[in-house]
């Protein structure tokens, strides 16, 4: 990568952030924002508020999260060596879901919960992966087989509403499950963002490593890599991100397949440049999908809406015009 | 780099040794640095069975293989795949990297578990294009390539390591009349940088001209040795099947064999 891009990709999810900062119900101007974020006594204390408690912590919820979703994505897709595996085909995000509704139900805190939603996701994963697995399966095989799984765990997400009190737990499950960043606050964020972080970190410093993954299984044995370690190292972090995200703001769906194939239009196939480009779109995309969510009308709209929205065409494009210049076969 | 094995066998599993199918038994070959060694046998009879047993991606039924004098079954698979490289069958590319990026992937081995391709890297994978002569393609997706010039790159990212020995499955199947000459004279210029190469072949003639040693496994027996003493009419006859007649010509003092098939015999 050039530069100039390298500084692109870093500068855009901050000014992407900055500009959001400015923009909800309360109109607030840019100076007033960085006058407010460097701690500055000018500012009215709603302002300060509106600013560093609400607007602020739901934006770092948001480049987390889009950052983690797209480079669970990236995983993924690697992992499988299947262009069109992100949480959500491969059941990852459904286990997830599933694994945390169950939390809920059972009165977790924040980490029991995500804790909870790892192992289903993990589990899911597996099951996927095992279903699939055999030797003359074309890669549609690998989307049913997830889809199977995804739609499993969604029996068993509404078998867990079914039982929650109607009184008091179901409304916070169902709210949840619709998808949303509005649950953001430093505690949450704090328990949240550490597993997403390191998970970023290692997949990106694996980033070129996952190549080889593209590779028939005798021309891996042949690389003389530890091919166990660099497929588990992969598929953990990716649920890991995949859960933690799902713990924190709900089923917030393909964003992990949006963001990736944007970047492999503009960047390529190469893992070392698709992982960073990634990051840096999913955060900003994020953010800005969010913003949109919470600021177009009086009632904020689920933001898994407007992913899905966006995500289910595209990713029938992808389908359509895409599947040759991406995967070389046909699905 | 000498490579070789000690009775050799490999068989589909069974209870009794009558019941267990023997692919092929007691090999034995010896192959000493910078030679060029052929594998010849009809469909079946585990040619490729062979290289992966070779390489450790299956286990012999007995026997063993040494590498350097050193037991393969000893050997770290790092230890091992450091001075050997890999030409898998010819497939059509499944992911869309360009040339370069596949190329750059032959490097693993030179590369840090979490590191990524460095300065060095990236000039021995140019380097390596450049020799071969698909530098030209760098840019472009593995699957807009040509069987031949995706073969081409197959064979670059395999060498871009350095190896020592380089094996490669039917390396020329199903290339055109040029591109299967280009792969051959490809071998023959490792020969002459001291890389042994060893490849499995359905060209009976591709041994005869470019091989030093040959094996050949489907018959009663497997027989290995010295290409021009045991590719033989009567070799071939007993493994394929075949009557054919060997035949010299002499093209600008150089001797020249072809082989001719002429009728199914049994």
């Amino acid at each position: 990568m050039k530069k100039t891009t390298i500084i692109i990709l870093i500068m855009l999810p901050i000014v992407i952030a900055l500009v959001c900062l400015c923009i909800g119900r309360i109109g607030i101007s840019p100076g007033e924002v960085i006058k407010a974020l460097t701690g500055s006594e000018e500012i009215k204390g709603t302002v300060r508020i509106t600013i560093i408690n609400v607007r602020l912590p739901r934006i770092l919820l948001g480049l987390l999260c889009g950052a983690g979703l797209a480079v669970a994505g990236c995983s993924f897709q690697s992992f499988f060596s299947n262009p069109l595996a992100t949480p959500d085909t491969m059941g990852v995000a459904g286990g997830a879901s599933f694994g945390a509704a169950l939390g809920l139900l059972l009165g977790f805190d924040m980490i029991g919960v995500q804790v909870l939603s790892f192992l289903f996701g993990a589990g899911a994963v597996l099951v996927t992966k095992l279903a699939a697995s055999g030797r003359n399966h074309g890669p549609a095989v690998l989307i049913i087989s997830g889809i199977m799984v995804g739609s499993l765990f969604s029996a068993l997400v509404s078998l867990v509403k079914f039982v929650a009190d109607a009184e008091t737990q179901l409304p916070a499950i169902t709210y949840w499950l619709m998808g949303s960043l509005g649950s953001a606050g430093y505690k949450n964020l704090a328990m949240g963002a550490p597993i997403i972080i390191i998970s970023i970190i290692i997949i990106f410093l694996l980033r070129w490593r996952m190549n080889l993954l593209s590779l028939s299984e005798d021309e891996l044995i042949a690389s003389g890599t530890n091919v166990k370690l660099l497929r588990t190292l992969v598929v953990i972090c990716a649920a890991a991100m995949t859960s933690s995200v799902i713990s924190m703001c709900g089923q917030v769906g393909w964003v992990g397949l949006i963001v990736p194939h944007m970047c492999r239009m503009i960047w390529g196939q190469d893992n070392k440049k698709l992982i960073p480009a990634s990051i840096s779109i999913g955060a900003a995309f994020m953010v800005i999908v969010d913003t949109v969510a919470r600021s177009i009308s009086a009632a904020e709209i689920p933001v898994s809406i407007l992913t899905a929205i966006i995500g289910a065409p595209f990713f029938i494009f992808i389908l359509t015009y895409r599947r040759k210049s991406i995967t070389g076969t046909v699905l | 780099m000498r490579l070789r094995t000690e009775n050799a066998s490999f068989a589909y599993p069974g209870k009794t040794d009558e019941e267990k199918r023997y692919l092929f038994r007691d090999v034995n070959i010896d192959l000493e640095g910078g030679g060029i060694m052929a594998i010849l046998g009809p469909n079946g009879s585990g040619k490729t069975t062979f290289l992966r047993c070779l390489m450790g991606m299956r286990k012999w039924t007995s026997g063993k293989s040494y590498f350097d004098d050193k037991d393969t079954n000893t050997l770290s698979s790092k230890e091992f795949w450091n001075k050997v490289s890999y030409v898998p069958q010819q497939r059509m590319a499944t992911s869309s990297f360009t040339a370069f990026e596949s190329v750059l992937l032959g490097r693993s081995g030179q590369i840090g578990f979490l590191s990524t391709p460095k300065k060095s890297d990236i000039e021995a994978a140019e380097k390596i294009m450049e020799e071969l002569g698909i530098i030209a393609y760098k840019n472009r997706d593995c699957n807009t390539l040509s069987g031949g010039e995706f073969q081409m790159v197959l064979i670059a990212k395999a060498l871009v390591s350095d190896p020592e020995l380089l094996i490669l499955d039917e390396p020329e199947s199903g290339l055109d009349f040029r591109n299967q000459l280009v792969v051959l004279n490809t071998m023959d210029s490792l020969k002459n940088k001291g890389i042994s190469c060893i490849f499995n072949t359905h060209y009976p003639k591709h041994a005869l001209q470019k091989a030093d040693c040959s094996l050949i496994l489907g018959g009663k027996q497997a027989y290995f040795g010295k290409t021009s003493e045991i590719v033989n009419e009567k070799t071939i006859e007993d493994v394929f099947g075949v009557k054919a007649v060997i035949n010299e010509m002499k093209v600008n003092g150089e001797v020249i064999k072809n082989i001719v098939p002429l009728y199914i015999s049994s």
